[in-house]
């Protein structure tokens, strides 16, 4: 009973801080953005090329790092759900079937993301949660907020 | 050449490459046919032993404003006379307004079922070798008008986002009144004033990325030589999944052609169901068909009853080069059935 009780709390403590130690990946959009939350299925769209729109009629510019980033891998894994070759074929998919999408604006690293999102109102993209500062505005998604236990983007 | 400020010309290009072993191997002529009755006078397809050129295909897109852009696709390629045509499969200015709505004309293809837009002359977008037989080119034999020459609306219907519904109307010029016309698309001459109406409608729900569930309603007359006038309906429902390493087809298509005067139509259901899935760079894929064209119908150019599995393997050893072996069986009313192994390197640059 005692080994089993042991057992169980190392097993929870263990869980506890590998999930602390998890990147999150954190949605920045610009200050004058008047949403406040945006579903995953959502930010997907946006992501891809699919939702061009914001609520109020801003036009969606959408950010990402390069490709051997820690971000750009978070976020093809965790909001995209493609690997990079379905992703590329993907758009290049879109454009062959006549489908206007834009695929996401390419940047050189989190900081240049940050800065970019910081002065184009309507951009949307995704840096680690750790990298955010106060000259963007972080959304929740599906009503979670990075840190919280239900948050999924990580 | 270059216009300053102005638009940009994109080209990219698709090819493929085959190597065909049977009579029922080659992706593009699938059965030949020629104005048999069905059961008693298609000439029996001869096995053959080929390396065969697929389609060259340049596919061409042009923005010429933020609302405004242009997407044309150029095909050259063999047929059994082994002489190279030229086709200007696609052409299209589409304007954009929003979301909800963009107007396109031009030449595409028919917004009927699910394959037909998604797949067009680039094999190396298709998991499988060839497209299914019901969605055939109609200058290989296929029976439903694939291409139109007209106009085109669609869009999302707003407030349906977590739905994702889309909805799709075609005008144009169907396809020939003549079965046996040399040229099924009219591209510059209309047989006839009534023009083709198609209907389209899906949803890409977001509980569930990469599933799509659509149909289409497609409606033209037809006035064949000789005979009374043709209404001919063509009715479709798809469901489709995809995700990174499943993909999952399935499709159905009941062509009706009823001539004015008579009782009933001439009915010819056709379906297909695809799946495919991923091992890495490999992906083996299983694909069953069944059409079923009435004999008796004045009008189609493809004539009784096609079934048969066809089984195959993509290998996409580089990105943007896929090598594909695919084995096909076919049983076909009107003769023995048919075996086909086919090879082929299908790639874009």
């Amino acid at each position: 009973m005692r080994t089993t009780f042991l057992f169980l709390a190392f097993a929870l403590a263990a869980f506890l801080v590998c999930s602390a130690a998890e990147p999150e990946l954190a949605v920045v959009v610009h200050k004058s953005t008047t949403v406040d939350a945006v579903s995953s299925g959502d930010l997907r769209l946006m992501i891809l090329g699919e939702k061009s729109k914001w609520p109020d009629g801003k036009k969606v510019t959408a950010i990402e790092t390069l490709l051997d980033s820690p971000e750009r891998a978070l976020l093809l894994k965790t909001v995209c759900k493609m690997t990079d070759a379905v992703l590329k074929r993907y758009y290049m998919h879109a454009a062959f079937t006549g489908t206007e999408i834009s695929a996401p604006k390419e940047v050189a690293s989190s900081e240049a993301l940050k800065q970019f999102v910081a002065r184009t109102p309507g951009a949307i993209g995704c840096i680690l949660a750790s990298d955010v500062d106060d000259t963007v505005k972080v959304l929740k998604v599906d009503g979670a907020a990075p840190g919280e236990a239900a948050y999924k983007l990580r | 050449m270059a216009i300053p400020n102005g638009p940009t010309l994109n080209i990219r290009g698709f090819f493929d490459f085959n190597f065909g072993v049977g009579s029922v191997a080659n992706p593009l002529v699938f059965p030949i046919v020629s104005n048999g009755c069905g059961t008693c006078g298609n000439p029996v397809t001869p096995p053959h032993t080929a390396f065969q050129a697929g389609e060259f295909d340049l596919f061409l897109t042009s923005k010429l404003s933020d609302h405004l852009s242009f997407l044309g696709e150029v095909v050259l390629g063999p047929d059994v006379t082994n002489e190279f045509g030229v086709d200007i499969e696609r052409y299209q200015l589409t304007y954009k307004a929003n979301p909800y709505f963009s107007a396109s004309a031009g030449r595409f293809h028919t917004s009927i079922g699910y394959y037909n837009t998604a797949y067009h002359h680039g094999n190396w977008f298709s998991t499988a070798e060839g497209r299914p037989i019901m969605y055939l080119f109609e200058d290989s034999g296929g029976v439903l008008p694939v291409h139109m020459v007209g106009v085109s609306f669609t869009g999302e219907v707003p407030r349906t986002e977590k739905l994702g519904l889309h909805w799709n109307a075609e005008v144009g010029n169907g396809n020939t009144s003549t079965p046996a016309a040399e040229t099924s698309v009219q591209n510059f001459y209309s047989d006839r004033n009534f023009k083709a109406t198609n209907l389209a409608a899906y949803v890409k729900p977001q509980f569930l990325p990469g599933l799509q569930l659509g149909g289409s309603w497609y409606h033209d007359g037809l006035s064949p030589a000789g005979l009374p006038e043709v209404r001919q309906n063509i009715e479709s429902a798809y469901i489709v999944y995809f995700n990174s390493d499943w993909e999952f087809l399935n499709e159905a298509v009941l062509l009706s052609n009823h001539l004015l005067g008579t009782t009933r139509p001439f009915r010819s259901p056709m379906a297909y169901t695809q799946l495919a899935r991923k091992f890495g760079i490999y992906r083996p894929y299983f694909r069953y068909q069944y059409i079923s064209d009435n004999v008796k119908d004045p009008v189609n150019i493809l004539k009784g009853t096609y079934y048969g599995p066809s089984i195959g393997i993509r290998v996409d050893f580089a990105d943007y080069a896929a090598f594909k072996l695919q084995f096909n069986h076919l049983f076909q009313s009107s003769q023995p059935a048919g075996n086909g192994l086919n090879a082929q390197l299908a790639f874009t640059f």
